[in-house]
């Protein structure tokens, strides 16, 4: 089964922390800290810093974020427009996902 | 821990492109015990699977696969021969035939290809395992399978024993081996590690793929696929 290359599940043990950093990206460009603690606050976790650079690497290189040109050594970074449709379809199957468990869960 | 010193764990491309940001936010959390192993983590992974560039046959990463790989082989070595002269004759790193003693290697320059070729197969198999299943059912994961039991049976036959190749050298002569001769197809303890541990890591390999596919499969059964796929990448796509 060839999988599509432009899904979340491709960035394999770093998918679920780079799902955390587009949405934290949807609110605006944000640097590594002020991700980690918007992060923290939305979802609870946190992120360590391998962690972090590990799948915003790999956002990167996909071109779902980019850096915003920035004089601090704090580089910030944004959604492109690629990766705002690639949050927008993951949340869509997430919502998928939910809405049969909770069915399910009504059934039961 | 210097945030210095934990950047130098990554490649060195990484750390000229994330370097000075990377350090800035260790400068602002600092590395409690728990985030340096994370970054550990991290930058094993960014060696063994650079997130830019063309990974395999990038030298950095052969480089890095003969170094890991070599060390990994060197130690099962190591472990086999404990084992062949705990339990079985002194291993012997001579080419040519001695009686009761395992031959080792051909020469010294076979030796170093098998490991050469050795090390990229066990690093390719702990990409396999890191990216999470991603790498199975793919025409390189069988092509990579392949690979690795010539590999495997290459290694085998480095460390047949003195019998073993007396037998070959006269098969030949001696037409196909007689009931007397069964004893020849013993393995020797090296032999029997390396069969082992291909055995162990094939059936890992395999039942995680099984898994994988399974879990796969559940997915696209429960979950209802939106025009276009779940990316709008596909057909009937803004339908």
């Amino acid at each position: 089964v060839k999988k599509s290359s432009d899904d979340l599940q491709d960035l394999g043990r770093f998918s679920e922390p780079a799902l955390l950093i587009l949405i934290s990206l949807a609110e605006g460009p944000k640097h590594g800290y002020a991700m980690t603690q918007d992060i923290q606050q939305v979802s609870g976790q946190q992120l360590g810093p391998g962690t972090l650079y590990g799948a915003i690497t790999r956002l990167e290189a996909k071109k779902w974020i980019e850096p915003v040109p920035s004089n601090d050594r704090r580089r910030p970074y944004k959604l492109t427009a690629s990766g705002h449709r690639v949050l927008k379809h993951r949340l869509d199957s997430i919502k998928a996902m939910a809405k049969i468990a909770t069915s399910r869960l009504a059934t039961s | 821990v210097t945030p210095q010193s934990l950047l130098r764990l990554y490649p060195r491309k990484w750390r000229e492109r994330y370097g000075e940001e990377f350090v800035a936010l260790l400068e602002q959390t600092g590395a409690t015990p728990g985030q340096v192993m994370d970054i550990v983590r991290a930058a094993a992974k960014e060696r063994l699977l650079p997130a830019t560039g063309d990974w395999m046959f990038g030298w950095g990463y052969i480089a890095g696969t003969l170094v890991v790989g070599s060390l990994i082989a060197l130690a099962a070595n190591v472990a086999a021969f404990a084992i062949h002269a705990r339990y079985g004759h002194l291993p012997s790193f001579n080419s040519t035939f001695s009686e009761g003693q395992p031959v080792v290697a051909y020469s010294p320059a076979i030796v170093s290809m098998l490991f050469a070729i050795g090390s990229l197969q066990w690093l390719v198999m702990l990409r396999a395992l890191l990216s999470g299943g991603q790498f199975y059912f793919s025409a390189r994961w069988v092509k990579v399978s392949g690979i690795e039991a010539m590999v495997w049976a290459a290694v085998i036959a480095a460390t047949a024993t003195a019998d073993q190749l007396r037998m070959f050298a006269t098969f030949g002569d001696a037409g196909f081996p007689s009931y007397s001769r069964v004893e020849i197809f013993e393995f020797s303890w090296p032999q029997c590690i390396t069969l082992c541990l291909w055995l162990a890591m094939s059936t890992t390999r395999y039942w995680d793929a099984v898994v994988a596919a399974r879990e796969r499969a559940k997915v696209r059964q429960q979950v209802p696929i939106p025009p276009g796929g779940f990316l709008g990448l596909g057909p009937g796509a803004g339908a």
